[in-house]
């Protein structure tokens, strides 16, 4: 089979692979029919998260036809449509049963940070990912749905990651009824963690970026905007924003790769922190006292600068962490059944798996007003 | 499968994609066998990734191993201080 093969920082090629086979009794065999590329892919790909290995094919976020099952599955049948959320979770551990699925102590013997995620490293597990035109799926009897006769596969792509993560972060917002909610970063994340405010009720909602055709499409969704570049000091022109007391909420939907600090880039670039940490220490200092700051952008190990002593003093209540996305997708289905997520409408790009390098190459430099690549494979 | 040393236990389902290998493979298990907690385990892994792709550069352009291990004396000796300062 065809698959995207990593061969070191920003570079990738796709190759002929082994087909995958089942392996446990609780294995499907999964032939991909859409697959996207996800902003903390591109972490990967410039080779920022420990034990990337080359070879190592990406891809968490994916619908396919399922094409083979191990015997233990009995939900899940040959010809059965399927979206696949990027955790693998077997269900019934310690974390599984807290509904904590992203911390799964089943499928990830290479670490204590989190559990088992497709085509993220071996720190996460050392599954192969779903760009690919098949995948191995463990424990499908507990993380995939079955996608609906009435739906598209592109109607429920995104409730494999983003849509989940972008809602999961406005929920640790515990956002109230006429808050403010700041948003920093406008990729698909952050432009569904602003949709899910709204949702849930904020009365005012400002984004925070430096690419002008994501902030316009922010706009487009009744969202106030501040293009960091065009500020001599963000954190200021929120404060001016919100009554000088800062906003309720803050998000940092961005994670390492942030632009806007070049000391934090420096460090990053040297490996003495772990990436750049700029829109966190943003979240922090232009949340209200006694406000919430909620992260679901990517950090890596070891460490990173944080303004800590500044959330300490102003009492910040900080949430964080990855998805736990199989908790979310059944109440965002009826969201996109209903009409209230448009999901679909961020694709910007849909591309052949064959393509796979300049579509990262695109995304990564946010060319061409890239705001999510799709990529088809040839057996779909 | 490498395995981290913190883990209780192994875990009932893992992933079989690319099983480690030469000096990058030598330089992933010492870091497997440094806590989480400490730097140098993350910090390892990372030098092993860099290897890992000058090893299979070196391989895919037909560089006979000898040559492969010689280019890469100088990386041994940073891990090895690395490893050793534990």
């Amino acid at each position: 089979m065809r698959a995207v093969s990593y061969r070191g920082p920003s570079r990738l090629r796709v190759i002929d692979k082994p087909e995958p086979r089942v392996e446990d009794p609780g294995d499907a065999i999964v032939r991909v029919t859409r697959t996207a590329i996800c902003g903390s892919d591109l972490h990967l790909y410039h080779g920022y998260v420990p034990d990337t290995r080359v070879g190592a094919t990406f891809g968490h976020e994916f619908t396919g036809v399922v094409t083979e099952v191990g015997f233990a599955v009995e939900g899940l049948a040959p010809g059965d449509r399927i979206v696949v959320p990027f955790n693998i979770a077997c269900g019934h551990c310690f974390f599984c049963a807290r509904e904590l699925y992203s911390a799964c102590e089943s499928s990830n013997p290479h670490s204590d940070l989190m559990g088992g995620v497709f085509g993220y490293s071996h720190t996460t597990g050392g599954y192969e990912g779903g760009q690919a035109e098949y995948v191995r799926v463990p424990f499908a009897d507990v993380g995939p749905m079955k996608i609906p006769d009435d739906m598209t596969d592109e109607d429920v792509l995104f409730l494999s990651d983003i849509l989940p993560t972008g809602y999961q972060a406005a929920e640790m917002g515990d956002i109230e009824r006429g808050d403010t909610v700041v948003v920093f970063g406008c990729g698909p994340v952050g432009l569904f963690a602003q949709l899910s405010a709204r949702l849930l009720g904020a009365r005012r909602i400002i984004a925070v970026d430096d690419v002008e055709y994501r902030l316009e499409f922010a706009r487009r969704h009744r969202v106030e905007t501040v293009n960091f570049a065009e500020v001599d000091d963000v954190v200021a022109r929120l404060k001016e924003m919100t009554d000088g007391r800062g906003a309720d909420v803050c998000i940092d939907a961005v994670g390492l790769e942030a632009s806007g600090s070049i000391a934090h880039r420096l460090l990053g670039a040297t490996m003495l922190q772990a990436g750049a940490a700029t829109a966190l220490g943003w979240a922090i200092d232009a949340a209200r006292r006694g406000g919430r700051v909620s992260v679901v952008g990517v950090y890596g190990p070891p460490w990173n600068l944080v303004p800590i002593g500044t959330a300490m003093n102003k009492g910040l209540t900080l949430r964080m962490g990855q998805c736990n996305v199989k908790r979310y997708m059944p109440r965002l289905l009826e969201h996109i059944r209903d009409g209230r997520i448009a999901a679909t409408q961020i694709i910007t790009h849909r591309l052949p798996l064959e393509a796979a390098p300049d579509a990262y190459a695109l995304f990564a430099r946010k060319q061409d007003e890239c705001i999510k690549c799709v990529l088809l494979p040839e057996a779909a | 499968m490498l395995v981290q040393r913190d883990t209780l236990r192994p875990t009932p389902v893992f992933g079989t994609a690319q099983p480690p290998r030469g000096l990058s493979g030598a330089l992933r298990r010492r870091a497997y066998a440094i806590p989480e907690h400490h730097a140098r385990h993350w910090a390892l892994l990372l030098l092993a990734d860099r290897v890992d792709v000058v090893e299979t550069w070196m391989r895919e352009q037909g560089t006979r191993p000898a040559t492969v291990a010689a280019a890469l004396g100088g990386v041994i000796l940073v891990a090895a201080w690395l490893a050793r300062r534990r």
